[in-house]
């Protein structure tokens, strides 16, 4: 089967999004349940990951995601995904101010409900890329060619300014942090992930 | 694990059709329509007026905020207490906000108690399960009195109370006596206030007990100012008695070592020199104290100088010129804080050194010691009832005149079984750390058994928070409410706290988080709490205290409040003379408030009514029935403390020393520890050692010292100094912490391995390896029967050379030789073995008469009628 010049770029956006929730929040039953007999599963064993640890009682299995989660990127102690935290030291630096005009002067807006978070979460990052793959992917649809010309830029230019600035560094860390069957791989997967949308955005 | 673009595209298919497949996520992002106006020239910048938290001083000061962050903090000049001026602790403020160790959201312990898993929780289940314990204990019909709140540092005025009187639960527990409890118990029953504003900027003479005020203590920040004003611009005369040479007592004229807890026999010999040289304010006494001249000078007679040098070691004709200056300058004026109060018998300390000013007559008149002033706000209706039950933990039996109760005790309560705890609930707390054999209340804590249930609304992970069973995260300082009011300045003023900026992630503010969790108790009302807390928001609540305010209803109440920060408004503040200047002319405070005409005042004098103090006779009572019926001396008096001496002997042994502690000016005990400014300039607290002592033991600057106590020992290192007296080793708090965060344990690069976050690039900035070692675990529970304070500078310590096998940072505590001390001390309270041995002069006196314990409400309570 052909792919459709639409297929890998959903699939970017849909792994984007991937991360985005899986760094935004806990693992909740739904996507556990994608991921230990969905269609989330072969990808991942093929990748080389092994998910037998999180077979058998589900809330468990929850519980062990949540705690780990916790340990990562929520409790005192942990490393909070947050690009203020990584370079500055601290939350809401003026680095987050400035990813926050960077959402609004493409017309975004975060949803600060989402959990309450601060908009240089690392999650909200990705987010914001994978919504600026989808304004791309909805301009060419419409034929909107320098609409599309200019998400596509966007997203270059966020990838440099942003996220190449502090997430390889930090996933690099928080790999370090972990020694989790899940999140230990995940984060490497996430940071090679990163690593090629850098290199392909030439930036 | 493979990681190619072919796996990528696999599982981003595969993603796909799972986020679809588990219903579309809420999006995080959304496109607004037409997208908004972006400013790229900056934002406007707000100015907040707020009330300062950081310690208990309660500053005014002015928040800078950008876009709902703050930038910057600064003094607020229109109040009158700091006149425009933050201290360190104020300025590194924000800090506090924005620290990446800060609990942002609920938590629930899963694991062991302590072992540090957490899962994050809604607020939902988080208040659900909170308001479940509690609305099943309260139905289940066992004591109420088994719901336990603890509280450290409690700005709420009365919220706490509140909340735990419609719980109908008296076990509301404060930390008072590890605070300066003791001296509110010496001046309380004296003139009736529990403090005093020396009036420092009018003043000729300063007498300073054991106070480091221009860094430490109550009210730091103003009277570091006005005592600079008295001495710089009014050439007033500043003495100390300190055992350590503080920067107080460095910037003082004259620094006298003072032997530990001996102040009050030094002001005793003081009075008696003022007495017999007929140096007193003969008026003053007639007037206004309730014993004469002839009395008084009849009770001093025994303490001569010479006998005050004998303990304190202050040279007797120091002692005897002092006097003479101190009663000569006029005005003069007094000060104390922890020095004389903190011993076994502190409360006779502090009343010994308020005789000073009394018999000088420099009480209320400028430049002298005055009563502190105050503006107060209305209440909030309906408010219940303190409950009739009782709790030991609040107020334990046989320390009847221990006003502010004696918590540090409480840990000891809990291990033998006085009072049971079903749920325990702990606020501004962190007694694993602060309280004395602090190993105690660890163990307190990790018992489930003794504490089954432990909720803490603790905004950070803390030595006490790090056992909870559930966090319900309150927000900083920069981020609540709270009415405030301090005597910080003879000018009285009212204060608002307000949030500067919203509440950062999902932390929630005390006031509104008790409102969720009452709401959940009582939902239809029927166990009588709803009513209570049917306020609305927090906001609502503020409105209540303030709008009705006379003088400032009329401005605009609240909202004014709001605007301004500080009421009233006392005018521009000269920046010649930091005077308030109202139509050109300068603000005075007022004096003599004692003398006020009052048609209902019990003293007359010029043939007129007087306000008088706050006593039962109206005047100042130099001899208390308070003490006298509870079973102490009614006159100021001097108990040597007998771990130091016998027969009026010194009896420490060589190496034997007295353990003090101090606090430095860039920290508080605990909270300020993960400030990285603060932090950064004060880490490590080597323990101060006299070089003569030093040199005597072998022990060299820096060398590596155990320090022994019945409790323990710890390892640190020396520094060898003139600065202190050669029987006093002294420890500082706020380092050697072991909970609290990365700044507070000195987690630097070197430890990234532990700490796996070497590229926060302030971990870079941590330069310094030594977070120092905290002493608190070593240090024996001692009473002062009387007040009910703990006597933190009575420790007696051997200090030697480590021993082999001796490492810094060590610290060895035992928790049964901690409660021996704790046994120990119960035998000098009212009932017990010591008391009467302490007392041999009472001999001849009557019976003292039982005395009925109640448990009152938690804020500044001490009511003297009760114990009447």
């Amino acid at each position: 089967m052909t792919e459709s010049p639409a297929q890998p770029q959903d699939a970017i956006k849909n792994l984007y999004l991937f991360f985005a929730q899986l760094f935004l929040k806990e693992v909740d039953a739904p996507l556990l349940e994608r991921i230990r007999s969905g269609e989330l599963r072969a990808p991942l064993e093929e990748a080389g990951m092994d998910l037998k640890f999180l077979e058998g009682d589900a809330q468990a299995a929850l519980d062990g995601l949540a705690v780990e989660y916790s340990a990562l990127f929520v409790q005192p102690g942990s490393f909070p995904p947050f690009q203020s935290v990584a370079q500055g030291g601290r939350y809401l630096t003026p680095d987050a101010d400035q990813v926050e005009l960077f959402y609004q002067k493409y017309g975004f807006e975060y949803r600060k409900e989402y959990p309450k978070l601060f908009p240089d979460h690392l999650g909200l990052e990705l987010w914001f890329i994978a919504s600026l793959i989808e304004a791309e992917q909805k301009a060419k649809a419409a034929n909107r060619t320098q609409d599309e010309g200019v998400y596509a830029a966007a997203r270059a230019e966020f990838l440099k300014k942003h996220v190449a600035a502090w997430a390889p560094k930090y996933f690099e860390t928080a790999a370090r942090m972990t020694k989790h069957p899940f999140y230990l791989p995940m984060i490497e997967f996430a940071a090679a992930f990163i690593d090629s949308e850098i290199e392909r955005a030439n930036v | 694990m493979k990681f190619n673009r072919r796996n990528f595209l696999k599982i981003g298919a595969a993603a796909g059709a799972a986020l679809a497949a588990t219903g579309k996520p809420v999006s995080a992002m959304e496109l607004s329509p037409g997208g908004k106006s972006v400013n790229k020239q900056g934002v406007e910048r707000k100015k907040v007026p707020y009330t300062c938290m950081t310690c208990n001083i309660e500053d005014g000061g002015i928040a800078y905020v950008e876009n709902d962050r703050i930038v910057k903090l600064e003094g607020n000049p229109k109040h009158p207490g700091n006149r425009g001026r933050l201290c360190a602790k104020g300025n590194a403020g924000l800090l506090h906000v924005y620290d990446p160790e800060r609990v942002l959201y609920p938590l629930k312990r899963v694991g062991k108690r302590g072992e540090g898993k957490w899962k994050r929780i809604s607020w939902e289940e988080g208040l659900n399960e909170v308001a479940g314990k509690i609305r099943a204990h309260l139905k289940s019909g066992k004591p109420r009195k088994e719901i336990a709140f603890k509280w450290g540092r409690n700005r709420t005025h009365g919220f706490i109370d509140r909340w735990m009187n419609a719980l109908g639960s008296p076990t509301t527990m404060n930390h008072t006596s590890v605070c300066e409890s003791s001296k509110k118990m010496g001046m309380q029953p004296t003139w009736g206030p529990d403090i005093e504003t020396p009036d420092f900027a009018n003043t000729k003479y300063i007498i300073n007990f054991g106070s480091n005020i221009l860094e430490a203590a109550y009210f730091h920040n103003p009277y570091a100012q006005r005592i600079m004003d008295g001495v710089a611009g009014n050439k007033a005369k500043m003495v100390t008695f300190d055992v350590r040479l503080s920067n107080t007592a460095a910037k003082s004229d004259e620094w006298h070592p003072v032997f530990p807890g001996t102040d009050g026999v030094v002001a005793l010999a003081m009075a008696n020199v003022i007495m017999s040289e007929g140096l007193y304010d003969a008026q003053f006494i007639n007037d206004w104290v309730n014993v004469s001249a002839d009395e008084l000078k009849a009770h001093l007679a025994q303490y001569t100088p010479e006998m005050a040098e004998n303990y304190s070691g202050v040279k007797a004709e120091d002692i005897v010129r002092i006097a003479r200056e101190f009663a000569t300058a006029k005005p003069a004026t007094t000060y104390t804080y922890r020095g004389p109060c903190k011993h076994l018998y502190g409360s006779y300390n502090e009343r010994s050194a308020m005789l000073l000013p009394i018999i000088t007559g420099n009480i209320e008149r400028k430049g002298g010691y005055c009563l502190p002033r105050g503006m107060g706000w209305n209440g909030v209706s309906p408010s219940p009832e303190h409950p009739h039950e009782h709790s030991k933990l609040h107020q334990p039996d046989n320390y009847p005149l221990a006003g502010h109760h004696v918590s540090h005790h409480i840990a000891f309560q809990l291990l033998k079984g006085e009072e049971k705890v079903a749920i325990w609930m702990d606020y501004y707390d962190n007694p694993a750390y602060t309280f004395p054999s602090s190993h105690v209340w660890e163990k307190v804590y990790q018992d489930e058994k003794i504490i089954p249930y432990f909720v803490t609304f603790s905004p950070i992970i803390s030595e006490t928070s790090q056992y909870a069973d559930i966090i319900l995260p309150d927000v900083s300082y920069l981020e609540r409410n709270d009415p405030e009011n301090m005597p910080s300045d003879l000018l009285p003023w009212i204060s608002l706290r307000q949030p500067v900026i919203k509440p950062l992630g999902e932390s929630m503010e005390f006031r509104e988080t008790i409102r969720q969790l009452a709401l959940k108790i009582d939902p239809d009302g029927s166990l009588n709490i709803k009513k209570y807390f049917d306020y609305g928001s927090s906001e609502n609540y503020m409105k209540m205290h303030f709008d009705g305010v006379a003088g400032l209803k009329e401005l605009g109440g609240y909202e004014w409040l709001k605007k301004n920060g500080v009421y009233p408004d006392y005018g521009d503040l000269s920046p010649a003379d930091y005077k308030y200047y109202k139509g050109g002319k300068a603000v005075e405070p007022e004096y003599g408030l004692h003398m006020k005409e009052d048609a209902n005042g019990k003293v007359t004098v010029g043939g007129k009514k007087r306000a008088g103090f706050g006593t039962p006779s109206g005047k100042i009572e130099v001899k208390t029935d308070f003490y006298g019926k509870a079973g102490f001396n009614p006159m100021p008096v001097f108990k040597a403390h007998p771990w130091h001496w016998s027969g009026g002997k010194k009896i420490l042994k060589y190496g034997q020393m007295v353990l003090t502690t101090f606090k430095w000016n860039v920290h508080t005990q605990a909270r300020t520890a993960n400030v990285k400014l603060l932090t950064e300039i004060v880490h490590k607290n080597p323990a101060w050692i006299n070089s003569k002592t030093a040199a005597k033991l072998g022990i060299k600057d820096n060398d590596l010292v155990r320090i022994t106590s019945g409790v323990g020992h710890m390892v640190t290192r020396a520094n060898v100094t003139e600065s202190i007296h050669p029987d006093v080793v002294a420890v500082s708090t706020a380092c050697g912490h072991t909970a609290g965060g990365r700044f507070a344990q000195a987690m630097n690069n070197a430890k990234a391995d532990a700490w796996a976050r070497d590229d926060d690039p302030d971990l870079k900035n941590i330069w310094w390896n030594d977070k120092g070692v905290h002493p608190n675990a070593i240090i024996p529970v001692c009473t002062d029967p009387i007040g009910g304070s703990q006597g933190w500078f009575d420790a007696v310590v051997t200090v030697e050379k480590a021993k082999s096998g001796d490492k810094y940072g060590d610290v060895v505590a035992s928790v049964e030789k901690a409660v021996a001390f704790y046994e120990e001390t119960l035998t000098y309270n009212v009932a017990g073995k010591n008391h009467k041995k302490m007392h041999p002069e009472l001999a001849n006196a009557p019976q003292a008469e039982p005395v009925k314990v109640v448990s009152r409400g938690d804020y500044r309570e001490f009511d003297p009628v009760q114990l009447a």
